[in-house]
């Protein structure tokens, strides 16, 4: 995990959510197979994706984050019902504030992904590593923590 | 006692409490049966200081609606004492509980960023009139977040600036708009987070004075509030004046509506008619427009919407509003015009609240809107 401490040489942030069934079953066969995700993404599970909350992802781009990626699971795979539904609302309405904060929506990307699929986990966390270099800092990490609300621990 | 509580305990002449209770008497918490009560609260303060746990959690209940100055017959202002002891617990880590999980204030704190460039007013549709530099700016405020934000409840919250600029562009007037504006800082300021919004507060400040704008509306009651009464500050005049829309279309002369006139009521915002006095404004404008209906509170004795600061919402919270949705209803009318978003948006909450539905079939639109619509 890189340190996250204020200093000049921030390393890019990026929040991983993963619903903790089956995108964290892909995560941990990732890990298992001595793998990780790209650096300085930090990871954080969620009891599923439907508890996607606007509050936690604006308070990891509060923190640092250049983006945020949720990976949830397929319909008819939530153990809970609605999960993949309500994400998706979420993760509608989320893209909506990222435009109006001139953040863009691209700091954002919702994955379906299934236990088994560690290979595309990693896949799609590297091409989302891609497209932030792409897009270079978000304005809000860009500059050095300079309040408590900004610098994850 | 001494230090910064012995300063406050001044400022807001807490000393000069009689013990009558009309503040707890009017208190809508009070009467919804919370355990709060504005007068206790001053006597435990001076009893036991900052540590006293009732102060500590109920210093974050009160909605600041300010009902309990307007009745205090010694001057206290102990809406403004509460206000003030939020950054001090703050400092503490005595904070309160932010509703929605804090989210709209991370939206307000990230639009203190300097380096942001939003994208808040893609509501504008072609056909209305709008300047870059001019005499008036209208200060949108939070629309477009809110918009978003509170999607489910199906508000028109963005209709209200499109409003805005239709009516003034009917007086002739093209207003600036601030692609840069920040907002107005009202919710954190309540939050007792000063530090953020200075830096609001300076942006905007830059914003408005770089468009030369001498006189500033909103629709919303909040900002207008903030922008009028937190914004200047000793030896630095603002150099524009502020108007909340009503006031400043009674002063521009609008004339009246010319259909019929449907039943309704007004919602006065506290920010507008306690923190800015204005409640015969609204009302001069609604005559023409509506039946006025007024309900059993109302102008500077009304109850507010609950909760102004996105702060404590719970189920004593929603009883006020659920009360302040029965006294709309018993009026008669069809409609509740409010002239603060945030009035709307927590009255809407109310109308869908699963338990008794008071009101739910009237319809709540905003003063703006209302006077748009004339034809």
């Amino acid at each position: 995990m890189p340190s996250w401490a204020d200093g000049a040489e921030r390393p890019r942030g990026v929040l991983v959510l993963l619903c903790n069934w089956e995108p964290y079953k892909a995560f941990q066969n990732l890990i298992r197979s001595g793998r990780a995700l790209p650096p300085g993404f930090v990871p954080l599970t969620l009891p599923c994706s439907g508890r996607l909350d606007p509050a936690l992802a604006l308070a990891g781009l509060e923190r640092g984050a250049e983006g945020i990626i949720v990976f949830g699971c397929r319909e008819g795979a939530c153990r809970h019902g609605p999960g993949p539904a309500s994400a998706r609302e979420e993760v509608e309405r989320l893209e909506k504030l990222l435009d109006i904060l001139g953040l863009g929506r691209e700091r954002l990307r919702k994955v379906e992904l299934g236990g088994e699929e560690a290979d595309r986990l990693l896949a799609e966390a590297r091409a989302f590593a891609g497209r932030l270099e792409e897009l270079g800092s978000s304005p809000l990490a860009r500059k050095e923590g300079s309040s408590r609300e900004r610098s994850l621990g | 006692m001494n230090g910064p509580l012995a300063e406050l305990l001044d400022r807001y002449r807490i000393r000069l409490c009689l013990d009558c209770g009309k503040c707890t008497g009017s208190c809508p918490l009070a009467r919804v049966e919370r355990d709060f009560s504005p007068r206790l609260l001053t006597r435990r303060i001076i009893q036991e200081g900052l540590g006293s746990d009732y102060v500590r959690e109920m210093v974050w209940a009160c909605s600041t609606c300010g009902l309990c100055n307007e009745r205090c017959p010694s001057g206290v202002d102990f809406s403004g004492f509460v206000r003030a002891l939020r950054p001090v617990y703050r400092d503490l880590e005595v904070g309160g509980r932010l509703s929605h999980g804090g989210a709209l204030q991370t939206l307000m704190r990230l639009q203190a960023d300097p380096g942001l460039s939003q994208n808040r007013l893609a509501w504008l549709e072609p056909g209305l009139k709008t300047s870059d530099q001019g005499e008036v700016l209208f200060f949108s405020g939070c629309l477009a977040y809110l918009q978003v934000f509170f999607a489910e409840f199906n508000l028109d919250l963005t209709g209200i600036g499109r409003a805005v600029v239709k009516i003034l562009n009917r007086l002739g007037i093209e207003p600036v708009l601030l692609a840069g504006e920040r907002c107005c800082g009202h919710d954190l300021y309540y939050a007792g987070d000063e530090e953020t919004f200075s830096a609001l507060r300076r942006l905007n400040l830059e914003a408005i004075r770089g468009s030369g704008a001498k006189t500033v509306v909103t629709a919303c009651a909040e900002c207008a509030h903030v922008l009028k009464n937190l914004y200047p500050e000793p030896g630095s005049p603002l150099g524009f004046q502020v108007f909340h829309l009503s006031q400043f279309l009674v002063e521009a002369g609008l004339g009246g509506g010319t259909g019929p006139r449907p039943g309704a009521t007004f919602q006065d915002p506290c920010r507008l008619a306690r923190y800015q006095r204005i409640w015969e404004a609204p009302r001069r404008l609604l005559e023409t427009r509506v039946e006025l209906k007024e309900m059993a509170h109302f102008g500077p004795a009304a109850w507010c919407c609950g909760s102004p600061a996105w702060l404590g919402c719970d189920r004593y919270v929603k009883r006020v509003q659920l009360e302040r949705l029965k006294e709309a209803r018993e009026t008669g009318g069809r409609m509740i015009v409010t002239a603060c978003p945030k009035c709307q948006i927590h009255l809407a909450c109310a109308m869908r609240d699963p338990g008794p539905k008071p009101a739910r079939e009237m319809e709540l639109i905003d003063l703006a809107c209302l006077i748009a619509g004339d034809e």
